[in-house]
């Protein structure tokens, strides 16, 4: 469990994080979205107590992250995949952070192991790929087996069987009731990890939805008919928007395939298609944070 | 707890080369121009000015416990490697005190056993009426206030690393204070020349400061502490204050 209540963080002139009030619930993957600069990582640094927030609170599991005793046994975090001394070997690196929370080494090995780093424990992290440095932090983030995960751009840098295996451990972990937060600024990463989103637009809270409504949402149906005409009058009558689609059939938006079907019957028109849209979660978003992107490339002109 | 931080701390310290370069250059340093300074003064009329004397070494190697100093703590937030230290130890000031407390434990340890062999090499090498006596108080006196003096330069570099965050401006103003300014004062003389050279952290092992104002040891050693504790109590409070 994280709680933010009116979390706000204010750098010189730039409002990072403005008033932000979420619950993560524990038992499921909450994606944190939001376009770059958004104040993904700002609201986990005041979360993980490495930021001071200007206004409002942080919590995990009840209290101040600062406050906690042995934090690594109740929270894992990765941060910044580069947050790491080049000049120290992988199992050094983590052999550190463990003893500072009384792990014991082999506990190193085990995470070693569970991330894939095992060829590469022993050589300084200098030379380590992005992808490799990911793994790194996620072995860091694991090593107290953590009842609460917090991940930022975890998949960032990996390759297509790495972002697999995230999604499968954060999924894993949650079924196991930890609390999951992980953050990307690519809702396609999301689609098939996250069960919640709460997502950003500079720093501001634009939704705190269960992944199905946001898709639920803007969903349509699609029907087609031989007499669309009379098919979108009944529709219209019946409360729904229509619209023609350029190869005949009709984009029906505010009833769902029932209420469509049974429309279509009572006014005796025959239906050869009947089709729920769901829209693409990319869409969604984009949707909703069109307005709200902080740095937004210019156009060719 | 405790004995977990300082654990950590001497894996972290451990396992990066700066460490074992620093240890290295400071045993030739320290050891190498002690002997030749024993070697080069053929008679001495005391026992504990003979030792003094092979000390002389210190005087250059305190810079590199000035750059282990810093190095503790400005390479963990140079590297960013500081994100994940404090996400796993959030008493920063806890996590501070151990980090220093294993690098001043290897630097006394190491100026010990060099200041010993020092002594040795002042026995061996400088003629002294009645010999120097390892057990001689004030030969013994000279040896602990070496030790201290590198202790107490070792906590102001760590002071230093934790305010400034950088090793480039750590380094220098630790090489400054302890190295550059206390002769620069001195050599500008009359009394305010004097009085700062005196009230600077320079290393004085003995009744005479190296390349600093004469200093009585005990004066010396408070004002060596005064500068260390300062700076050690201004790093862990802005550590505790700022954000990472």
């Amino acid at each position: 469990m994280i709680e933010l209540d009116g979390l706000t963080k204010v750098f010189r002139d730039r409002v990072a994080v403005d008033d932000l009030t979420v619950r993560v619930e524990p038992g499921r993957v909450t994606g944190f979205l939001g376009p770059n600069g958004s104040g993904k990582t700002t609201t986990m640094r005041c979360v993980l107590g490495l930021a001071r927030p200007t206004a409002g609170t942080a919590t995990v599991l009840g209290v101040p992250y600062r406050r906690l005793d042995r934090p690594l046994l109740r929270v894992g975090a990765l941060v910044d995949p580069r947050a790491r001394h080049p000049g120290r070997t992988a199992h050094a690196h983590l052999l550190a952070l463990a003893r500072s929370n009384g792990l014991p080494g082999r506990r190193v090995a085990e995470v070693v192991d569970l991330v894939g780093l095992e060829a590469v424990a022993y050589d300084r992290v200098g030379g380590f790929s992005l992808g490799m440095g990911q793994r790194l932090g996620i072995a860091a983030a694991l090593l107290g087996d953590p009842e609460v995960l917090l991940l930022d751009e975890p998949v960032n840098g990996l390759d297509p069987e790495g972002i697999r295996w995230v999604r499968e451990l954060l999924r894993g972990l949650a079924a196991e009731g930890r609390t999951v937060l992980v953050s990307s600024h690519l809702m396609s990463e999301m689609e098939d990890t996250a069960d919640h989103l709460v997502v950003l637009g500079r720093g501001r809270l634009l939704a705190d939805v269960p992944m199905a409504e946001l898709l639920g949402a803007s969903a349509a149906v699609r029907v087609r008919s031989p007499r669309a005409p009379l098919l979108a009058t009944a529709l219209r009558t019946a409360g729904a928007r229509v619209q023609p689609e350029p190869d005949g059939a009709l984009r029906v938006e505010g009833l769902d395939p029932r209420a469509v079907g049974d429309v279509a019957f009572a006014a005796g028109v025959p239906v050869h298609e009947l089709t729920r849209v769901v829209p693409s979660l990319e869409a969604a978003y984009l949707a909703l944070t069109g307005g709200e992107v902080e740095f937004r490339a210019g156009s060719p002109r | 707890m405790t004995a977990d931080l300082l654990r950590s701390a001497w894996t972290r310290l451990g396992s990066v080369r700066s460490t074992w370069w620093c240890t290295a250059v400071y045993v030739v340093v320290a050891a190498g121009a002690g002997w030749l300074a024993a070697a080069g003064t053929t008679s001495s009329t005391r026992a504990d000015v003979a030792v003094a004397v092979a000390l002389t070494g210190f005087g250059f190697g305190q810079l590199v416990l000035v750059v282990l100093g810093v190095l503790a703590v400005s390479a963990e937030f140079g590297t960013g490697s500081a994100v994940a230290a404090l996400v796993a130890v959030p008493r920063r000031t806890a996590w501070l005190a151990a980090t220093t407390a294993v690098v001043a434990a290897w630097a006394a340890l190491l100026t010990a056993v060099l200041a010993v062999a020092c002594a040795v090499a002042a026995r061996v090498l400088v003629a002294v009426p009645g010999g120097v006596s390892l057990t001689d108080p004030a030969v013994l006196r000279t040896l602990g206030l070496q030790v201290a003096g590198a202790v107490l330069v070792t906590v102001l570099a760590v002071g230093l690393g934790a305010l400034l965050r950088s090793t480039a401006g750590g380094v220098g103003l630790g090489m400054a204070l302890v190295f550059v300014l206390p002769p620069v004062c001195a050599l500008a003389g009359g009394r305010w020349g004097t009085a700062a050279s005196q009230a600077l952290p320079a290393l004085r092992a003995g009744e005479d400061a190296f390349l600093a104002a004469a200093t009585p040891w005990p004066v010396g050693l408070a004002v060596m502490a005064a500068w260390a504790l300062t700076a050690w109590g201004l790093g862990a409070l802005l550590l505790e204050r700022r954000d990472v």
